[in-house]
C-alpha cells in the first residue's frame, strides 16, 4: 500500500475502535427488559363453601357458589373441552367478571346486586363480537 | 499475473483453496442445520437457511477483515491474502442468499412491493430497540455487491489501483452497518448473552489487529537514517555525481548492513515518504520502489523467484535490475541507486524513471559483517 492509503486505513480503524464498541454497547443497553407474565385476571381463588346451583354439559361444568353468609357469590367455570372461541369474556348481568379460555378451572367472585341473587351469565366472544352462551340458574 | 482478462485466473492453488472454502461452507451450514433441528425440530426450512447463512457470512467477513493486518504482522498469512478476493465473493454470495430469503420471507408474501415493504413496514427510526435493522443489512449488502462486481482486475485497471483500493475500503462502512444490523436486530430478541459476547470479541479482535498493524507501519515510515558524508578520504566510496544525475551524492543515506538482508529477500526503508525495497539476489544488491503496480502490494515483503522480484500479494513479477515485468508484461516500477561501503548499504532515495536499468552493486564477500 502507498502511504496515503496506509494513513487512511489507520484513521478509519481509529474511528471504528470507538464506533464499534459504542454501537454494541448502545444496542445492548437498548435491549428491552424481558416481558414478565402479567395475568389478564387474578389467580383462581379458592372455591366458596356453599354450592347453590350447578349446570353440567359435555363442554363445561358451571357452578354457582356462595360464602357462608351468602354475602359473596362465586361463579365456577370448568372448561372440559376447547371453547369454540379462543377467548371469551363472561358477564354477570351487565358486570364483567373476567375471561375464560382453554381447558381449566375459572372462578369469579362477586357481590350480588340488590335483586339478582341468581343473576344470568353471558359468555361473549370478543373476537367475533357476539354472545356465545347465556346461562340462567 | 495475466496478459489478458479472464473471468477468474484459476491455478492449482486457487482451485485447492476454493475447494477447501466450498467444503467449509457446506460443512458449516450442514452442522448448523443439524444442531438446530436436534434442539428445535420444528424450525422451518426458511428460518434455518436465513440463520445459517447469516452466521456464516458474518464469520467469513471477520476472517476477510483479519487477513490484511495478519499479513502485515506475520508473513505466514500471505497465502490467505493471495485468495482473499475469492473469499470476499463467497461471503457476498452467502450474504445475498440470507438477504434474498429474508426479504422473501418477511416482505415478499404481501401485496406491497418487497423493497418498499423493507423500508416502510417499520418506520421507527427514532427507536434503538425497535429500529428497522433490516434496512442496515440491505445497505451493507449493496456495498458488498459493488465490491463483488468490481473485484476483477478489469476494474482494477479501469479505476487505477489507488481508486480501486479506496472504493474497496467501503467494506469497513459495510462492517459497521452489519454490526448495527445484528445488534439492533437479533440481539434485541435473543436473551442468550453468548451472541453479544461473540460479536464484541470479533470486533475487538479486528480493531486490535488493525491498530497493531497500522501503528507498526507508522513506526516503519518514521525511521530515520543517517545521511552520507560527502566524498572524502575517509569516505572514498561515496558516489560520484554524474552528468545525468548530478544530485546523487547529496542524497545517500545509510540504511543497514548487507548481512541484514537475507539472500533473495529484501529490506524495506521509508525515506522521504517513499518506501524502497533493497533486494539481495545472487551477489548483487538492487533497489526498487516497494509498491506493486497491480494492487499496491509490498514488493519488499516478497522474494526473488526465477530471478524476478515477486509480489507477495498476487505474484506480479519485476526484474531487479530495471523494475520491469518480464515480457510480455508491461508493468514498471522506479529503480534506485544503491552503494555498499564497508559492509554497510547506502541508498539514494531519488528515484529513476520507472523501468530504468541500474547495474546494482556487487557484494564484496570480505565486506560482509556477520
Amino acid at each position: 500500500m502507498i502511504k496515503p492509503l496506509r494513513k487512511r486505513h489507520l484513521q478509519l480503524w481509529l474511528g471504528l475502535a470507538f464506533l464499534l464498541p459504542a454501537s454494541i454497547l448502545a444496542g445492548w443497553l437498548a435491549v428491552p427488559a424481558p416481558a414478565t407474565d402479567t395475568l389478564l385476571q387474578p389467580a383462581t381463588p379458592a372455591p366458596l363453601p356453599l354450592r347453590l346451583a350447578s349446570h353440567d354439559s359435555p363442554a363445561q361444568t358451571i357452578t354457582l357458589r356462595a360464602s357462608a353468609d351468602t354475602a359473596t357469590l362465586q361463579l365456577e367455570w370448568v372448561t372440559k373441552s376447547e371453547l369454540a372461541a379462543p377467548s371469551a369474556l363472561i358477564y354477570a348481568g351487565e358486570r364483567l367478571l373476567g375471561r375464560i379460555g382453554p381447558q381449566g378451572v375459572y372462578r369469579f367472585s362477586f357481590t350480588p346486586g340488590g335483586k339478582d341473587i341468581h343473576p344470568s351469565f353471558t359468555v361473549y366472544d370478543i373476537i367475533h363480537h357476539k354472545n356465545i352462551e347465556k346461562i340462567n340458574f | 499475473m495475466g496478459i489478458s482478462y479472464q473471468a477468474v485466473g484459476w491455478n492449482r492453488q486457487k482451485r485447492r483453496y476454493d475447494g477447501i472454502l466450498l467444503g467449509f461452507c457446506i460443512a458449516y451450514i450442514g452442522t448448523f442445520v443439524g444442531l438446530s433441528l436436534l434442539f428445535n425440530p420444528e424450525m422451518t426450512f426458511e428460518t434455518l437457511l436465513i440463520r445459517s447463512t447469516s452466521t456464516l457470512a458474518l464469520l467469513l467477513l471477520h476472517v476477510i477483515l483479519s487477513i490484511g493486518p495478519l499479513c502485515r504482522l506475520d508473513k505466514r498469512f500471505l497465502p490467505f491474502l493471495y485468495n482473499r478476493r475469492h473469499l470476499g465473493v463467497t461471503m457476498f454470495t452467502v450474504a445475498a442468499v440470507h438477504g434474498g430469503f429474508s426479504i422473501f420471507q418477511f416482505h415478499g408474501l404481501g401485496n406491497v412491493n418487497p423493497l418498499l415493504s423493507l423500508f416502510l413496514s417499520n418506520t421507527r427510526y427514532g427507536s434503538l430497540s425497535a429500529f428497522p435493522f433490516q434496512a442496515l443489512g440491505f445497505f451493507a449488502l449493496l456495498i458488498f455487491l459493488l465490491m463483488a462486481v468490481t473485484s476483477h482486475d478489469f476494474w482494477l485497471h479501469i479505476l487505477s489501483p489507488r481508486t480501486w483500493k479506496t472504493l474497496h475500503m467501503a467494506v469497513y462502512a459495510a462492517y459497521l452497518l452489519i454490526i448495527l444490523h445484528v445488534v439492533l436486530g437479533v440481539i434485541q430478541y435473543e436473551t442468550n448473552p453468548v451472541f453479544i459476547i461473540l460479536l464484541f470479541a470479533g470486533a475487538s479482535i479486528l480493531v486490535t489487529l488493525h491498530l497493531l498493524a497500522g501503528f507498526r507501519e507508522v513506526r516503519k515510515d518514521n525511521l530515520h537514517f543517517p545521511e552520507a558524508p560527502k566524498a572524502s578520504p575517509q569516505f572514498p566510496d561515496a558516489p560520484k555525481a554524474s552528468p545525468q544525475f548530478p544530485e546523487a551524492q547529496k542524497r545517500l543515506v545509510q540504511v543497514c548492513a548487507v548481512s541484514d538482508i537475507a539472500p533473495d529477500r529484501a529490506k524495506v526503508f521509508c525515506i522521504d515518504k517513499e518506501r524502497i525495497a533493497v533486494f539481495r539476489t545472487g551477489d548483487t544488491l538492487y533497489a526498487i520502489n516497494n509498491v506493486c503496480k497491480h494492487q499496491n502490494g509490498p514488493l519488499g515483503e516478497g522474494k526473488v523467484i526465477d530471478g524476478c522480484i515477486t509480489c507477495p500479494w498476487h505474484g506480479y513479477q519485476y526484474l531487479p535490475r530495471n523494475g520491469q515485468s518480464p515480457p510480455p508484461f508491461t508493468e514498471k516500477v522506479s529503480t534506485y541507486d544503491v552503494k555498499m561501503v564497508d559492509g554497510m548499504v547506502w541508498l539514494d532515495p531519488k528515484p529513476y524513471p520507472e523501468g530504468t536499468e541500474r547495474p546494482g552493486v556487487p557484494i564484496k564477500r570480505q565486506q560482509i559483517k556477520q
